[in-house]
């Protein structure tokens, strides 16, 4: 850096140093950066490579005079799982370079759960590997002049990934194993196949048999909070009317309801609605906003599934006459493992995992989740599904 | 009389399932684990099969493979039992299970025993036509 320091000497006089020794300079600076293991690519408005780093080299197996003037989407294709390369105009860079994208939606998230479908990049000898790249316009005068992407490779990832979802599955099957034993043992005491038990025995029994549905409600929704973070984009979008959505959501929790006392109404409005999106992801959403409702209102009160269109979304809404939630607490409803204060005494049984798992689903549709809240008043929950999006970015990134 | 195959390698669950299974009148052979499970069903024909997946030598799976490869037990109805999977059904054991032919897949921890016998009357009594069965 010392020349740009340099360009004016003590006596005031500019010193303009060598056009070469300062190109030479920046070659280096961009060689160098991200070692071996951040590739780095630079283009020119036509998508043309003008720079490379030497971990672009060591990942792509292309040294930079191969190819500088080259264009880049050639020179290392992008497939998907299965092999397909995906075509030019729908490379992301494509986007990038003719304007289409001109923010951060470019880039790719990586962990958490904005998690792509993975790609690859194919290297010189023809071998592949899965990477995770970030591109970015390079802007002048509001304008595309080029891009820079950085990309590097997640093999170390997937495989990890891969070990999590193992020990995972291996989880819920060991715990689950002895509780789904003392399910079906007391069942069949219940029976009375293997002799009749005293009234108090029984009560003794159905303790414990809750408490063993308790375990068996909280393992289920902790694996269904960590699968959900882990599982790749499997969003179905299909066309659906609201009506057998109701149907289906409120035949699922009439029991619930029934058992509470708790009335439920859905006025009509959602015969004329019809929406595209995942129809089982927003049945387990409205599903989670209905139980709540029914747990958290009082016997003889009336719980309400309804929809209503807006400009550009159409809205779900479940709404309640019951307890609400306390105003200091309504920012953190859709934390993990949180519940209000005045929810845990109601219900203490909760496992605080529903509302989480209807924020992820409905990350994953594309829609939002929102509620409106006054403590002994009651609530409404509202799912607000965008017409043209499913999923956030989704449909881009699938592609890319 | 009915014969159920119990192919279950944890000694509470055999006992819960052949309890029940007894009471509604059906006779009841147990194995283990899977390579059991297919000398059981040599010398026994059952009429049903309860099938675990998670089990030492031999799985489900194996089970599953070689039944559906022999002419003679491949219209056996077999009901996958297992821990293994998540209640949103896309779970790739499940998926694998039926499409080996499996008749059903219930995560036992899920669904009371009653429903297990419930199905399996659905099979033997013909309430529910086993899908590899001659139309």
């Amino acid at each position: 850096m010392k020349k740009f320091k340099k360009t004016i000497n003590k006596k005031g006089k500019k010193i303009i140093p060598e056009p070469e020794e300062v190109i030479a300079e920046q070659k280096a600076i961009f060689s160098s950066v991200g070692d071996h293991i951040m590739a780095i690519v630079a283009v020119d408005k036509n998508g043309k490579i003008t720079h490379t780093n030497e971990a672009f080299e060591a990942l792509t197996g292309w040294r930079e005079k191969e190819v500088i003037g080259k264009f880049l989407i050639k020179i290392v294709p992008r497939e998907d799982e299965d092999g397909n390369k995906v075509p030019f105009k729908k490379r992301i860079l494509s986007k990038v370079l003719s304007g289409t994208i001109l923010t951060s939606a470019a880039t790719v998230a990586v962990g958490g759960i904005e998690k792509l479908p993975t790609f690859y990049y194919v290297r010189k000898d023809k071998s592949r590997f899965p990477a995770s790249s970030v591109i970015s316009p390079i802007l002048l005068n509001g304008r595309a002049s080029g891009a820079i992407e950085v990309f590097y490779d997640i093999t170390k990832e997937r495989e990890l990934e891969r070990i999590r979802m193992d020990f995972l599955s291996l989880a819920s099957h060991q715990l689950r194993t002895p509780l789904s034993g003392i399910k079906w043992l007391i069942e069949t005491m219940y029976r009375g196949i293997i002799g009749e038990m005293t009234k108090k025995q029984k009560e003794y029994l159905d303790d414990i048999y809750k408490i063993n549905e308790q375990m068996i409600k909280l393992i289920s929704d902790i694996l269904s909070t960590l699968r959900l973070e882990s599982e790749e984009a499997l969003v179905k979008k299909e066309k659906i009317s609201a009506s057998p959505i109701f149907k289906d959501v409120l035949t699922l929790v009439t029991a619930a309801a029934k058992e509470r006392k708790i009335a439920l109404q859905s006025p009509l409005n959602h015969r004329t609605v019809t929406i595209k999106t995942d129809p089982e992801i927003l049945k387990s959403i409205l599903g989670c906003f209905l139980s709540n409702a029914i747990n958290y209102s009082m016997p003889g009160q009336k719980v309400i599934l309804d929809v209503k269109k807006e400009s550009g979304a159409i809205v779900f809404f479940v709404r309640d006459f019951g307890i609400g939630i306390p105003k200091r607490e309504q920012k953190r409803m859709f934390e993990r493992f949180y519940r209000a204060s005045n929810a845990k005494t109601l219900k203490p049984t909760g496992t605080g995992l529903g509302l989480n798992i209807a924020k992820v689903l409905a990350e994953k549709i594309g829609a939002e989740t929102s509620f409106k809240s006054e403590e002994n008043k009651g609530s409404t929950f509202y799912l607000r599904i965008p017409k043209r999006s499913s999923g956030r970015n989704i449909k881009t990134r699938n592609k890319s | 009389m009915n014969k159920i195959l119990i192919v279950e390698d944890e000694d509470f669950l055999v006992r819960a399932l052949e309890d029940n299974l007894v009471a509604e009148g059906y006779t009841v052979d147990i194995a283990k684990n899977g390579e059991k499970a297919i000398g059981k069903i040599r010398k026994k024909k059952p009429n049903l099969v309860l099938l675990d997946i998670l089990m030492p030598k031999k799985d489900g799976f194996y089970v599953l493979e070689e039944m559906k490869k022999n002419p003679e037990w491949k219209l056996i109805p077999v009901i996958v039992l297992s821990n293994l999977g998540s209640n949103r059904g896309e779970d790739a054991a499940i998926k694998r299970a039926m499409e080996m032919g499996a008749e059903d897949y219930l995560v036992k921890s899920q669904h009371p025993i009653q429903e297990v016998i419930e199905k399996v009357k659905d099979y033997l009594e013909g309430r529910k036509t086993a899908k590899h069965s001659p139309q």
